[in-house]
C-alpha cells in the first residue's frame, strides 16, 4: 500500500498550514496563538504534523514544549500541547497516531530506560471534555485541577468562574506508561498503516522497533522490581 | 586545528553509555561547529530544549540515537578540519 499520510516534525515552512488548520478560526477551548507564535513553536519545540499527501496537505498537529535549560537548574516539565486533527480525519485513530509519535520520540530523546524521568504534563481546560479519551488512551493521567494565572496571553475567551477565575486539569504522564507507548510506536512503525491508509513516519533520530521493544522489556523489569 | 583534532579522537573512541561522556560530546562538538541549540535540534530531529537537556547532562537519548549524535557531529567536524587543511595547505 502505497504511504499517503506522512507524519514528521515541522519544518518553517508548514507554519503557515498549520496556523490555517489550527487556530484561524478560534475555538472555544482551544489557547489562541497568532502566525508567528506558531513560528515559535516550530522553532523552539516540537511540532510534530501529518500530512496527507493525496492532496489536502496538512491534516494534523501536534506540539510538545521542552523549555530549555542549563547545568545547575533542574529540568522544568515538558509539556503535551494537545493534537488537533482536520475535521475529515477524526475517529481513524490518526490522532493517537500522532500522540504516540509524539511522545515516543520525546521519552526516546530523554531518558528512555530512567525509572524517573523528568515528567511531561498536558492541561485541559475543565469545562472541555473533548480531549479526555485521547489522553486516557495515550496515557495520561488526571493529576489537580490548576488555576491559570491571570493575564496569561491566549486564554482570554475561555470560561472563567464565578469568581473570574480561570481553571485547567492537569494531567501527568506515568513513567510505567512507558512501556505501552513504546510497544505501540513500534507496532506503527512495523505496519505502516493506519486504517485504510498507508503511513511513512519519520520518528526520533535513530527510532527503530527492536530497540523499542528492548526499551520496553527493560521498563517492564523495572516495574516487576518495584 | 588542534581542538577539531582532540574532539574527534575523543569523540570517536567515547563510551556513549556514560551519560556525562554523552554531555560532553554534545557540548563540545556543538561549540566546535558553532551550532546554536536550535540547529542542533533540526539536525538531530528533536526539540531544542531537548538539545540543551544533553548538553547539560540532564537527559540523554536512548543508546543508539546517543552514537547516531556523534556521528553526525563527528561529520560537521570532520568537514571543518577538512576545510581548514585545505586552507592551511593552499599558499597565501
Amino acid at each position: 500500500m502505497p504511504a499517503r499520510l506522512h507524519f514528521t516534525l515541522a519544518t518553517p515552512v508548514d507554519a503557515n498550514a498549520i496556523f490555517d488548520l489550527v487556530y484561524k478560526d478560534p475555538q472555544p477551548f482551544l489557547k489562541s496563538a497568532t502566525l508567528s507564535d506558531v513560528q515559535d513553536w516550530i522553532a523552539n519545540g516540537s511540532c510534530w504534523i501529518v500530512r496527507d499527501i493525496g492532496g489536502a496537505g496538512i491534516i494534523g498537529a501536534c506540539n510538545i514544549r521542552v523549555p530549555e535549560t542549563n547545568r545547575y537548574d533542574e529540568p522544568e516539565p515538558a509539556e503535551f500541547g494537545g493534537i488537533f486533527i482536520h475535521s475529515e480525519y477524526r475517529v481513524r485513530g490518526i490522532s493517537d497516531a500522532l500522540g504516540v509519535l509524539a511522545l515516543a520520540s520525546y521519552f526516546w530523546d530523554n531518558d528512555p530506560e530512567s525509572p524517573n524521568p523528568i515528567p511531561i504534563i498536558s492541561h485541559v481546560h475543565v469545562q472541555n471534555p473533548d480531549p479526555l479519551g485521547l489522553l486516557a488512551r495515550l496515557g495520561f493521567v488526571f493529576d489537580k485541577n490548576v488555576p491559570v494565572p491571570r493575564g496569561t496571553p491566549g486564554f482570554e475567551h475561555m470560561p472563567v468562574d464565578e469568581n473570574g477565575q480561570l481553571w485547567g486539569k492537569e494531567f501527568r504522564w506515568p513513567p510505567e506508561g512507558r512501556i505501552h507507548l513504546f510497544r505501540e510506536m513500534a507496532k506503527l512503525l512495523a505496519t505502516q498503516q493506519i486504517d485504510k491508509y498507508g503511513v511513512c513516519i519519520v520518528p526520533a533520530l535513530a527510532m527503530v522497533e527492536p530497540e523499542l521493544e528492548r526499551l520496553a522489556t527493560h521498563l517492564e523489569g523495572l516495574q516487576t522490581q518495584q | 586545528m588542534e581542538p577539531l583534532k582532540q574532539f574527534l579522537a575523543e569523540a570517536k573512541s567515547a563510551d556513549l553509555r556514560d551519560k556525562e561522556m554523552f554531555a560532553f560530546v554534545v557540548r563540545e562538538g556543538l561549540t566546535l561547529t558553532g551550532m546554536s541549540v536550535r540547529d542542533a535540534g533540526e539536525l538531530f530531529r528533536t526539540a531544542p530544549g531537548t538539545v540543551s537537556r544533553w548538553e547539560n547532562g540532564h537527559t540523554a537519548p536512548a543508546l543508539v540515537a546517543r552514537y547516531a549524535v556523534r556521528d553526525l557531529l563527528v561529520n560537521r567536524v570532520t568537514r571543518i578540519a577538512s576545510a581548514l587543511d585545505q586552507r592551511v595547505a593552499v599558499p597565501a
